[in-house]
């Protein structure tokens, strides 16, 4: 089913979009998610919540790319599933749960600026992305946005695990140096 | 912080370089991926050790007959030997001068050559044993563990001399000291060789009888006088 027909379904409000999503990009998002997510059952469940978040997303939203949308949902709900885990495993951490917890329930002062800033360093990204060789530019997304390990890489791209990390290192250079001369401060 | 910032806007980066990125080529299978690499290194050092032992075990217990490193003239021997036997001969037929020769080991009457039956095959008493089809008679004979890479191929029906061999141009070509390890190429329990062509393998009392050779044909004189129609190996 072509992506036009699931987004569709997902407006007329029928259940049988979420099947139509799981059959077309249920294992893209589990591979984005475990990329994220060493547990299995937590990858599953980021995906579950994926078909979840896209259910009450849509409408209002129309999706141009459906993959793009599916896979950064997915990828936002692993990385907050990762940190979750990572501040449980910080010494027994109820602190830091409880905070998280209450995350949600706080509003943040600086979150409509931060929202804005990230978009707009999103598009400084994207352009540089965009001016690099076809390889630089899959191997960061494979690395940044799938956050796949440099041993995936490496047998990905027939590198060495070393031509990765300087490959990368070279990378991220140029990046920290058109992020300066755009003028986003990080 | 700052970093956690710069992977979110990164995951906010333009949809179609995200679809560029599925162009990329597909990561091979990486089998063991989950387990530690020291531990993958250690591992197949343990496994290779256990395949070396094994190997070592294998070939010193004869469970692996093809791979035994046999000692003394086994150069020219079949490496894989199996053996066949055939019917005694019709004791209707009497085998001139045979029972004499075989019971008290004296030579083979007619060429006059053949060793006592205590004789070990260590070659050819009586001059070369002119074999037709493979390889003369050898044995490997070890210490206390004899390996017989003699004859193999397969019962031919109604196929022993009629005894006149011996008479005219038998020779005797030693004893078959066979064994311990067998009278073919496994160390099963005995079995009998039959008219229909069954190996016969790792028969010890035929250890210690003499091997004729006829007109290239190759006999083993049982102790009843009868013979066994032993067919070299072509294979």
């Amino acid at each position: 089913m072509d992506d036009a027909k699931i987004i569709d379904l997902y407006w007329a409000r029928s259940q049988q979009a979420i099947a139509e999503s799981e059959n077309k990009y249920g294992a893209y998002c589990r591979a984005v998610a475990s990329n994220i997510l060493p547990r299995r059952e937590d990858a599953e469940e980021c995906v579950n919540d994926t078909w979840l978040r896209s259910w009450n997303a849509m409408p209002p939203q129309r999706p141009r790319v459906l993959q793009a949308f599916f896979g950064k949902l997915t990828r936002n709900l692993s990385l907050d599933r990762w940190r979750h885990l990572q501040a449980a495993k910080r010494g027994g951490g109820q602190v830091e749960l409880a905070l998280d917890e209450l995350e949600e329930c706080v509003s943040d002062p600086a979150g409509v600026e931060d929202a804005l800033d990230a978009q707009e360093t999103a598009a400084v990204i994207s352009r540089f992305l965009a001016a690099l060789p076809d390889t630089d530019r899959r191997l960061f997304v494979r690395r940044y946005w799938h956050l796949e390990d440099i041993g995936t890489l490496a047998g990905r791209f027939q590198m060495s695990e070393s031509q990765v990390k300087s490959r990368l290192h070279r990378i991220r250079k140029r990046l920290k140096t058109v992020l300066q001369e755009e003028g986003v401060a990080l | 912080v700052r970093q956690d910032f710069l992977l979110q806007a990164i995951g906010e980066i333009d949809d179609s370089l995200i679809l560029d990125a599925e162009q990329a080529p597909a990561a091979p299978v990486r089998v063991l991926r989950s387990v530690p690499r020291r531990w993958r290194y250690w591992g197949g050092l343990a496994a290779a050790l256990v395949v070396c032992i094994g190997l070592w075990a294998g070939i010193a217990s004869g469970v692996l007959p093809g791979l035994r490193i046999g000692s003394e003239s086994s150069a020219t021997a079949p490496t894989s030997p199996s053996c066949s036997g055939g019917a005694p001969a019709p004791s209707g037929e009497p085998i001139p001068g045979d029972a004499a020769s075989a019971s008290n080991g004296s030579p083979g009457p007619g060429g006059g050559t053949g060793p006592s039956s205590d004789e070990s095959f260590s070659g050819n008493q009586s001059g070369p044993a002119s074999p037709s089809a493979s390889a003369p008679p050898s044995e490997v004979d070890g210490a206390g563990e004899s390996l017989i890479l003699l004859f193999g191929g397969w019962y031919v029906p109604g196929n022993p001399p009629d005894g006149a061999f011996k008479e005219e141009n038998g020779t005797v070509l030693g004893t078959l000291a066979c064994p311990a390890w067998g009278f073919g190429s496994t160390n099963d329990a005995p079995e009998t060789g039959s008219e229909d062509g069954t190996l016969l393998t790792n028969v010890p009392e035929y250890a210690g009888l003499t091997v004729w050779e006829a007109d290239g044909r190759y006999f083993l004189e049982l102790a009843d006088g009868s013979f066994l129609t032993l067919i070299p190996r072509t294979d």
